[in-house]
């Protein structure tokens, strides 16, 4: 009876809060994506739905990495507040993840449906969607360990910004914005294009996995032993 | 009986021991009030009772069962404290609407009362949808006190839960917290600074001082022990010889000084003695104030 209710509770709070971030997102995607989309000499040459489906893929890791933080440092000190048990936050936060990941994946292919069928053959979409076709099975196994790492990247951030508040957060920001930014435009490493190859398939699920389960032993150890301050 | 036990309670931050094996029990039914001066420990006992904070060493259990991780326990103990909206260690809690806040707690407390939150709420003249970012801090002490009473918990802490609210919601608070008491005979506990007003609801009152509960005891017994004694120095000294006292002060030849008096003592009469009864307040002082405080001679004051 008890452990019912851990889990109603649980699956209508976290999940909650993964449903609110992917709508949050992808209406976002469509507000600046369809103001920008439409306005002249905006995006050149763009159609409307891939500068909406281009905002909503920004917008989708953006609204991740918020989840990742606010969960840690605003969401679980708010439960854990009210009683709720620390291992019952800390796997409710990975099933908002979880909730997340699903709503920003259907969104996704819904709205690459939409700017396909709106121009087909002439859509940016159709053609990365052509290039990406043959390898299907690689490319969803290359952004499955994309979502992982960026997923216990953020996780990580929120522990640190549990931990330290602004400090060490910021810190571990401007150093993963930095690799990044490092990786796609100076070395020219494109996600894409990486996935396209399909030559490392492994490579990024399984480093996917051991950012993320670094990042939940860091914070199974950080949310047992906290104190609560909400 | 069923109760909230602590043992052995030691909290250390960063090499300083906030709290030193600290001892009690909390019993169903009672109201205590959680008195102490700042830092003293009020607030980090209050959130190592609720496992909102691990104990560097002891345990806290309910009704024989440890609280830290146990469901059950979880939903028998509710810590209402004051919202942090701005400012450094708070969250993003200023974003949230009152109702969202509401809404949480009601999923968490197995015994959420959502009609008196309901009521509360429009008795204080809250709105629901106005953000806790934009709440005065008495605004957010009435948040506090719906969380604390509409969850209906079996032991409610509350920590500094009249700190911001004007005297006509102090007043207000105090007979909410009765009516609930009188109603459910729910274990609440207390912490505040103004005791004048809060003596009358207290039933045990445990007085914490430098990180050790200096008493627990039954609020009107405390204070029915204790007196002021004034009068010439000699004739003090020697009336409260061998009785336990607190915060003598002198002034000049004259004295005066707090006796807390054990079973069967008594002051002795003496027409140039002054006995006067103590208030909570007065009693706070007398045990937490400095020690014997000596005023300058006449004429050399200023």
């Amino acid at each position: 009876m008890r452990d019912n209710r851990v889990l109603t509770r649980s699956l209508r709070f976290w999940g909650r809060q993964g449903t609110k971030m992917a709508l949050a997102g992808v209406s976002a995607a469509l507000l600046y994506g369809v103001f920008f989309g439409l306005m002249p000499g905006g995006y050149g040459e763009k159609l409307l739905w891939d500068v909406v489906l281009l905002y909503e893929v920004i917008m989708g890791m953006g609204m991740l990495v918020a989840l990742g933080c606010t969960g840690i440092s605003a969401l679980l000190p708010r439960v854990l507040s009210f009683g709720s048990g620390r291992r019952e936050a800390l796997w409710g936060l990975q099933f908002s993840y979880g909730i997340y990941l699903l709503w920003m994946l259907a969104q996704t292919a819904l709205l690459a449906y939409v700017a396909v069928k709106a121009a087909p053959g002439e859509s940016e979409v159709s053609l990365l969607l052509g290039r990406l076709e043959p390898a299907w099975g690689k490319t969803l196994l290359g952004l499955l360990g994309g979502c992982l790492i960026l997923t216990g990247l953020s996780q990580i951030g929120g522990v640190l910004l549990l931990q330290t508040r602004v400090k060490g957060a910021a810190l571990f920001w401007v150093v993963f914005a930095w690799v990044i930014f490092t990786a796609e435009v100076i070395l020219g490493v494109g996600l894409v294009g990486f996935l396209a190859k399909g030559g490392a398939v492994w490579i990024l699920p399984a480093a996917g996995a051991a950012v993320y389960l670094a990042s939940l032993i860091l914070t199974e150890r950080t949310v047992d032993r906290c104190e609560v301050r909400i | 009986m069923d109760a909230l036990v602590c043992k052995g309670i030691t909290k250390v931050y960063g090499g300083r021991e906030v709290l030193k094996d600290v001892d009690l029990t909390l019993e169903e039914g009672k109201i205590y009030g959680l008195i102490g001066r700042n830092g003293a420990g009020k607030t980090t006992l209050l959130s190592i009772l609720s496992a909102q904070n691990p104990a560097t060493a002891g345990s806290v259990t309910l009704d024989g069962q440890r609280v830290w991780e146990n469901q059950r326990a979880l939903g028998d103990i509710c810590f209402a404290r004051e919202i942090p909206v701005a400012g450094e260690g708070s969250t993003s809690l200023g974003a949230l609407k009152v109702g969202e806040y509401l809404k949480t707690a009601a999923l968490y407390y197995p015994r959420w009362d959502g009609e008196m939150a309901r009521r509360l709420i429009r008795d204080f003249e809250l709105d629901p949808r106005r953000k806790l970012g934009r709440l005065s801090k008495g605004m957010l002490s009435m948040v506090t006190i719906v969380v604390a009473l509409a969850s209906k918990a079996r032991f409610t802490l509350l920590d500094e839960p009249v700190a911001g609210l004007d005297v006509v919601m102090r007043e207000e608070f105090y007979r909410l917290l009765l009516e609930e008491y009188g109603e459910s005979g729910r274990s609440f506990v207390v912490s505040t600074h103004i005791l004048e007003e809060a003596s009358a609801v207290f039933e045990e009152v445990i007085l914490l001082k430098e990180g050790r509960v200096l008493l627990k005891e039954n609020t009107a017994d405390l204070l029915e022990r204790a007196c002021r004694v004034s009068g010439l120095e000699e004739k003090v000294n020697r009336a409260v010889e061998g009785l336990e006292t607190h915060h003598g002060e002198s002034a000049g030849r004259r004295r005066s000084v707090t006796v807390l008096l054990r079973p069967g003592e008594r002051i002795p009469q003496d027409p140039e003695l002054s006995v006067q009864p103590m208030t909570l307040q007065n009693l706070f002082v007398a045990l937490c104030g400095r020690e014997e405080q000596t005023a300058p001679p006449e004429g050399r004051k200023g």
